[in-house]
This record gives structure tokens, sequence and C-alpha cells, in this order.
């Protein structure tokens, strides 16, 4: 089922264009990575899938479905305490029911927010009120969820939970993500949309038969990097690593870094 | 939609934007009835003028509240631009009830008026300062919420708009052609102007025929103002 259409469709605010020339349809369940430069559209783009923007030109159809939304830069100034926000937004989606309390209590202690949720928001760091911005898109069990630059501002630990989440949302739920983050592209999208200029210059899917996991360790000598078989690897911070491997090589590369006096501190799987 | 509102209530109450206008309000009926033995209809068409300035203000305020992740994220909670717009409404509503009654029946309690209240004068009141507030928060929504907010001086232009309509019978007293361009303005003449004076208060044709009037007014506004706001989200 398709939950987005668009054909040459454009985007105009106060005069200034901001997509150009949009043709495209997205199915449901696909997770749709936007890429692209700085200004180049992403975010407009993103909102324009959702609907928050909507078509100046063009022939657009949009499902009527549920959109969960994550802001690349959580609001400032919202005079809320986490858990009372979380409630009344919760409220709002018309989805609170007994369990809703647990659910965001659950939600706070996977993204380790748990002794913040009685702090007003904003008194909290960039990280934490990120955190809560995707567990209020979460909280609603999204049809469509909308995330934009969700790394953005998340410590090491958050984004492996953000993307243990994303892997263990259901199947039929559609995620559309800008990101600049390889990490995020290649453990997670199953298509890649690259803006430019307010235009759509590739549309591509990526391969996903084979299983990869995401080893995330510590490290105190980056050169046994060298040595391990990985697809791809990223360091993040002064010693930790997070190496991308084909699943079936898995348990060889941990055994190796294991060897070398690495220390595993995470791994997720990912793929069809 | 409850949720919104008591989300909107609590964030405008502790952002402290509400104090400026309901000062005002307070000095202003204060000073109303700091003299006894006032005149009913003229002194209500003067508490209802209160509430058209702080409505708009209030209304301002309100629509500028949210930042715009902060509205994007309500907005997919809500699952509509529209039920935001209502919301936004609702609030202004809830918020003014207090004030409305308060503006009722204060002269009342503190027995300041010449004369005694009757049912007719109650229902006549109550229309009043409804409009009024009504007329607030179309005026305030024009400048706040839609394409028209976007540009400068929206503060400016919405005092421009209070003024004239305040000052409309003037205006077309010197300028008569004036009558056909202010006709789009609020039209807070055909309310007030059956409180000039202190006759007792006549339901005839002329004021069932302005009632309707306003009425369509506040219907025709509101509809404009609805594609207006969706032009401006997006």
């Amino acid at each position: 089922m398709k939950i987005f259409e668009a054909n040459k469709a454009s985007k105009k605010i106060e005069g200034k264009m901001l997509l150009k020339d949009v043709s495209i349809s997205i199915s449901q369940g696909e997770k749709v990575a936007i890429t692209g430069k700085n200004g180049s559209g992403k975010s407009s783009l993103l909102k324009f899938i959702g609907g928050i923007f909507t078509e100046t030109d063009g022939q657009v159809k949009r499902n009527q479905i549920n959109i969960g939304y994550v802001p690349e830069h959580f609001p400032e100034n919202i005079r809320f305490k986490i858990q009372d926000y979380l409630m009344l937004t919760g409220k709002m989606s018309s989805n609170v029911d007994e369990g809703f309390l647990k659910r965001i209590e659950k939600y706070a202690k996977l993204f380790a927010i748990t002794e913040f949720l009685n702090t007003p928001l904003k008194n909290c760091s960039k990280g934490t009120k990120q955190k809560a911005g995707i567990i209020q898109a979460l909280l609603k069990k999204p049809n469509l969820l909308l995330l934009d630059e969700p790394l953005t501002g998340l410590d090491d630990k958050a984004k492996i939970e953000l993307l243990n989440q994303l892997n263990s949302l259901k199947r039929d739920v559609t995620v559309v993500f800008t990101t600049h983050d390889s990490l995020l592209i290649e453990s997670f999208a199953g298509r890649i949309l690259t803006v430019e200029s307010g235009r759509i210059i590739s549309d591509s899917t990526t391969n996903k038969k084979e299983k990869v996991r995401i080893i995330k360790a510590k490290t105190l000598n980056r050169v046994i990097l060298a040595e391990i078989p990985s697809i791809r690897y990223e360091f993040v911070g002064e010693d930790f690593v997070e190496i991308i491997v084909s699943a079936n090589e898995s348990d060889q590369i941990l055994s190796m870094l294991l060897e070398r006096g690495c220390s595993i501190i995470g791994l997720i799987e990912r793929g069809e | 939609m409850s949720a919104f509102v008591q989300y909107q209530l609590i964030s405008f109450i502790r952002s402290l934007k509400f104090i400026p206008p309901v000062a005002f309000f307070f000095a202003w009926i204060f000073i109303l009835y700091a003299y006894k033995n006032v005149p009913i209809l003229s002194s209500y068409a003067v508490s209802s003028i209160a509430l058209y300035l702080i409505m708009t203000w209030m209304t301002m305020s309100i629509f500028t509240l949210d930042e715009e992740s902060e509205k994007h994220i309500l907005i997919s909670h809500l699952r509509s631009k529209l039920s935001y717009l209502y919301g936004k409404w609702l609030t202004l509503l809830v918020i003014i009830i207090p004030l409305l009654l308060f503006a009722v029946f204060f002269p009342i309690i503190t027995e300041s008026f010449k004369g005694n209240m009757s049912l007719k004068l109650y229902i006549f009141t109550f229309y009043s300062h409804l409009v009024f507030v009504l007329f607030g928060i179309i005026v305030g929504t024009l400048f706040s919420a839609t394409t028209f907010a976007t540009k400068k001086y929206a503060w400016l232009s919405s005092v421009f708009i209070i003024v004239v309509s305040l000052a409309s019978k003037s205006i077309i007293e010197i300028m008569a052609f004036a009558k056909w361009i202010l006709w789009v303005f609020p039209p807070v003449f055909k309310v007030v102007g059956y409180t000039e004076d202190d006759n007792p208060l006549l339901i005839n044709k002329y004021i069932l025929f302005d009632s309707v009037f306003v009425v369509i007014y506040l219907f025709v506004a509101a509809a404009i103002l609805v594609p207006l706001f969706l032009r401006k989200e997006g």
C-alpha cells in the first residue's frame, strides 16, 4: 500500500522554493533515508512527506495515518516536566490507557532518562530533550515515523538504543529519516533519497539480503581495527568503536576483539 | 482536544504572558466602576471594549506561544492543523470566561449601577461581551496565525484595526464614502450603538437585524481565517 505519492510537486514558502519537481512514492513499511548537504532540503522533504508541509504545485496523495514526528532540534522552551509532557501529548493522541505510564517508564529506562522524568524540560540537556522528543513519537505507536536527524545530540548508548528501537518496530511501520550519519543509513535504511537544492537527485534501494550486526566495543588500541574483517567501522569518541560486520562472521570477530583486549559494550542485528 | 487545551493553558500561565493583559483588564474595570450610580448599558459597552482589546492581545500571545518545532509535534499528535487552530480558539474562550463573568457581575455585586438589571439586559450584556471577545479573537488570529502574521508590524496592524473599528462611526460622519470600506472592519457599532444613551433597551427589528449581521460577520470572518491559517502553516 502506498502511503505517499507525489507527482511533480513543489513547495514554496515566502517566495523561496524549498522543493522542486518531487516525484516519488513511498510504500507502507519502507525505511527511507534522506541525505544531502546542509540546506539541501532534507528536512523540508521529510515534512512534505509527513504532511507538515503541503504542496504549492503538483499532485500529492497522502494516506491519513498516525504520524510520529521527531524534529531535529527539540523545542527549547517547553514549560513541562518530561513525564507531564509525555502524558499530555499522549492524551492528545487518545491512546492513553493504564499501561501508558509504564510505557513512559520503560522508554525512560531504555534511553537512560528515568532520573529526569520529573525535571522541567527547560532545565534538561540537549541530549535529554532529544530523547524526550524520540519517546513522545514512539509512544504514539505511529504508522509513519518521521525522524529529522535523530542521532543529533544523542550519546553513544542512546544512539544504539534508538537503532534497537527502530529495528524492533513492526515491519509495516514506515520510517522516513534525514541523516548525515552513515551508520544509521547502513544499519537501517532500505532506500536512500539524495536531495540537492530542493530536488531529489538520486533514489536508490540498498541491498539488505545479508544480515549484518553492529558491534559496539571499547578499545584502547585503534590499530587492531585494521585486522578485523568488518564491512566498516566508525570511532565514537576516544575509546569506543562501532563495527558493522556480516552476521556470519560476528562470532569470529567478537572472539578476535576479546582476544585483542577489547570490551564488548553491545551487539545489535539488522537486515531482512 | 481537552489535553491540548490543558497543555495550552498551563503553557500560557507558566509563560506569564497573561499578566499584562489581565492586569490591564482589571485596572480598566476597577477604574470604570470607581464611581457609583453609573449607567448600565454604556458601562457594559466600555467593559466589552476592554475585552475586545485584551482578547486581541491574548490571542496574539497564545498563537505565538509555541515554537515552530513544538507546533509541528503538537499537530502530529492532534493529527490535523485544523484541530490545532480550533484548540487554540477553545483555549482562548476558556481563558476569557472568568474575565467575562467578572466584567458582568462585578458592578452588580458592588451595586455600582444606577438602576436594576433585567433579563433583557442580562441577555444583551452577555451577547455584547461575547461578541467583542470573538472580535478580539478574529483580529488577533488574523495578525498572529495567518499569512498576515509574517508581515512586519503585525501588532501595529491589529491596533490599527481596533482603533479604526472603534472610530468608524466618527470616520463615517466626516467621510461618508468610508462606509463602503469600513464594513470589513469588526462592526462594533452594530452592538455598542444600542448602548449609547441610557434609554431602556428596546428589542426591535433594528437590533435584531444588526445582531444577525454581526453573527454572519463572525462566521464569515472565521471561515476566511481557516484557509489563511492553513496557507501559513504550509
